[in-house]
């Protein structure tokens, strides 16, 4: 029988009036607006298994689409039909120059080996971390009796990696069963794995399988295997068909698992390491002395959602291949965890022009070495650009170059509107540039748009009145001490026209030997020219040409810049420069925005709008 | 007196008529018990506001879908006998509150508790964590006066 109940509603309560409604219309019962009345419970009843069943059909429609999924065993599931492969935690890396110091000692090996699985500690707040080492190192004696120790490449440091070694072992049934291994482990570093395949339980002889994903041609001999996250967490390890699609270890082989079970980020930022590895030379033990090379690094949860249904629609789109800029970036950013952004750019849009080359920027995570830096690009050159880029195209790994935006805001505010005081409205507004610049600015190809942010502080509380921002570009140089050198730096975009009132560029303090009191860079006004200036001698001249800059091109050269000291006590120097357009600034190609709060000057300034003056 | 009447060709000649418009309340009978032809028992009027009242005082908070205010929580309270000596006061304050928001029904209500039973059934059962509840009322436009007494007691 057809009745006139709408039932298209999600809304528990709209679905209840709609079931009103259509009481409303009968004459058998009345009572259907009281919310005591059984009536009313059974209306409760229907509208609630409704809204239930509607909800289970939304959610369940949601979760069939990668783009609306909020499951992750759902996102997983997409993700793989889009052939992505999901990245599982990584292990924190820690980098030390290891040295044995035998000099004197009689008897000393012309080598020494630090075996596999060599053990570091170190802790930071989140608790202690063990370190291991996935390869042998080898030391020579240099002829003194020291011996640092190398890898197989004879490069010198010794990488370990957080986690904690698990092996799993099983055995192949029978040959007509498809198995899949189980490891019922959600913490594995995937990249740690390896698999071996013995040719019986009792058996030495092992053959060594690689991940899939590193495949370039498959047939029935091909000894790959996928290791792939499944709904509750785990993992799942499968091999080929063992017919067209790979070897499929034959029954009554015994698999080896071995890998690194990590807490991920927790061990990140370590400083400093101790192990008890020593070398017995003539009865005697002599400990392995380490020096850290950089804090550790690298260590990362899971992939997440978000960044899951970011890339493997990008991942898809490229199809294991490297053409277009964007197919670098996913790639990238899929595959190396410690990179935190990628910028990627083809020749045509290099400044200069230079055709045939596709250029790569990369913005590493904080404490990275050089070393582990290295690494990565070697990765990213061997294992993907190589073999799946376009022929003829050439990658150029660019480093990137930062730029730091210096802000001085003032406001006005009224105090009879706010309980707050003029320094907490101040700290309010560094917050409020902080997040603008941290969430909206920081990284590859963004946009500084100055009254994005003027808007954000006006609306830091309703007692600020009114705003006004202007603004610099930041560039650090890290200049060799008491030598005369050039050096050029480069802006993103054009820098202002030298003026009569206003300074374009301005400089850290710094110090040169022979010279008295603290010195700075600037321009002179109206003109080009940069000049050192003492600012403890009422600024007089020290220097009056150390080089110039280019407006037009958004270049600072200097000539000849001899600094002793700097004053900050960092490495570098802070070159400030005023943008010809202050309202909007882009950074493309290598430019990478970063945030300096050290550079937030904000000054509030009172206006009591409701006084007025009896007369 | 004035007399009414419909024409033969309403075919209505010999009914009753009524001079006002006549709402009955009418909800369904919450036993379910059937009808010789199959169908539901109506409740109807008085006995229709009594089910409903008495629904009110049995609902607990939170237990209607998307509606947590609902009832008069009496079962909530069953555990606070023994600790509050304020306790009858806050049931009665509670039972009004609850009438008044989801009965429009009913009017001139009047709760008496007794959580030692002494008067409603003349036995004292404080720690038996029982609860009395007689509540008096009146249906709206109507002189008749309903009384429900109910008793709550915890099941094990």
């Amino acid at each position: 029988m057809a009745t006139n109940i709408q039932s298209t509603q999600l809304d528990f309560d709209q679905i209840k009036n709609k079931l009103k409604n259509y009481l409303s219309a009968k004459t058998e019962f009345a009572d259907y607006d009281f919310e005591g009345a059984g009536l009313s419970n059974i209306l409760d009843v229907l509208a609630y298994n409704t809204h239930f069943n509607a909800l289970t059909a939304n959610m369940a429609l949601n979760e069939a689409f990668i783009s609306t999924a909020q499951l992750r065993s759902s996102v997983i599931s997409h993700a793989e039909a889009l052939g992505f492969s999901i990245r599982s935690a990584t292990s924190s890396q820690a980098r030390f120059t290891a040295t044995l110091n035998l000099a004197g000692v009689a008897n000393r090996a012309q080598t020494y080996v630090l075996p596999v699985d060599s053990v570091f500690t170190g802790s930071n707040e989140n608790g202690s971390f063990q370190f291991l080492t996935t390869q042998a190192f080898t030391a020579t004696d240099d002829g003194t009796g020291l011996y640092t120790f190398v890898d197989a490449d004879g490069a010198s440091g010794v990488t370990a990696f957080e986690g904690t070694k698990i092996t799993k072992t099983f055995f192949v049934g029978q040959a007509t069963d498809r198995q899949i291994y189980i490891i019922p482990d959600a913490d594995i570093d995937t990249t740690t794995a390896i698999i071996k395949v013995f040719e019986s339980p009792s058996s030495t002889v092992f053959e060594e399988y690689t991940p899939l994903k590193r495949a370039l041609t498959v047939n029935a001999k091909s000894t790959y295997y996928t290791l792939r996250e499944v709904p509750n967490g785990t993992f799942e390890l499968n091999f080929g068909d063992g017919v067209t699609f790979g070897k499929s270890p034959e029954a009554g082989s015994k698999i080896e698992v071995t890998y690194l079970r990590t807490t991920g980020p927790s061990a990140n930022e370590i400083k400093s390491f101790s192990t008890s590895v020593q070398y017995n030379v003539g009865g005697t033990n002599f400990a392995l002395q380490i020096v850290p090379q950089a804090n550790s690094a690298g260590g990362a949860n899971k992939q997440g959602i978000d960044s899951i249904k970011d890339l493997a629609a990008s991942a898809f789109a490229t199809q294991q291949r490297l053409v277009t800029p964007e197919d670098y970036r996913s790639t990238i950013a899929a595959n190396f965890p410690t990179v935190k952004d990628v910028s990627v750019w083809g020749g045509e849009d290099n400044v200069p022009v230079n055709y045939g080359k596709v250029y790569v920027a990369l913005d590493f995570n904080d404490g990275l070495t050089n070393a582990a830096k290295i690494i990565v690009k070697d990765n990213i050159k061997s294992n993907f650009t190589n073999n799946l880029s376009v022929m003829s195209i050439t990658p150029e790994f660019v480093d990137p170059i930062e730029i730091f935006i210096d802000t001085t805001t003032s406001f006005t505010f009224n105090p009879d509107l706010t309980g707050s005081t003029a320094l907490a409205l101040e700290n309010k507004t560094r917050v409020a540039i902080r997040d603008y610049l941290l969430n909206t600015v920081s990284g590859f190809n963004k946009t500084f748009r100055r009254s994005n942010l003027l808007t954000d502080i006006d609306e830091v509380d309703i007692a600020v009145l009114n705003s006004r921002m202007n603004i610099k570009l930041q560039q650090r140089l890290i200049p060799t001490l008491d030598t005369p050198l050039n050096y050029e730096l480069v802006y993103p975009v054009q820098l202002a026209n030298a003026d009569d009132v206003l300074t374009i560029i301005e400089s850290d303090l710094f110090q040169m030997t022979g010279v008295t009191g603290n010195l700075k860079v600037v321009n002179t006004l109206s003109s080009n020219k940069l000049k050192i200036i003492n600012v403890d001698d009422a600024d007089t001249v020290v220097q009056d040409n150390v080089g110039n800059f280019n407006s037009l091109d958004g270049t600072l050269s200097l000539i000849n810049f001899n600094p002793g000291t700097i004053l900050s006590g960092s490495n570098f120097i802070k070159f400030s420069a005023v943008p010809q357009n202050e309202s909007e600034v882009r950074s493309q190609r290598n430019f990478v925005f970063k945030v300096d709060e050290e550079r937030f000057t904000v000054t509030s300034s009172v206006d009591r709008q409701g006084n007025r003056v009896a007369l | 007196m004035v007399t009414k009447a419909f024409s033969i060709e309403d075919g209505n000649q010999t009914s009753s008529i009524l001079g006002s418009r006549q709402r009955k309340y009418s909800d369904i009978d919450l036993t379910f018990s059937p009808k010789v032809g199959g169908d539901v028992f109506k409740k109807i009027d008085a006995a229709s506001v009594k089910q409903s009242v008495k629904n009110i005082l049995l609902t607990n908070n939170l237990e209607k879908p998307f509606n947590p205010d609902f009832g008069a929580d009496l079962r909530g309270l069953l555990f606070e006998i023994a600790s509050d000596p304020d306790i009858s006061s806050q049931i009665e304050e509670d039972v009004e509150d609850a009438l008044r928001a989801y009965e429009p029904r009913v009017t001139d209500v009047r709760v008496e508790t007794d959580v030692n039973n002494a008067g409603l059934q003349n036995t004292s059962r404080v720690d038996d964590n029982t609860i009395s509840v007689k509540v008096t009322y009146r249906i709206i436009n109507s002189e008749e006066k309903q009384v429900i007494q109910t008793t709550l007691a915890r099941l094990r």
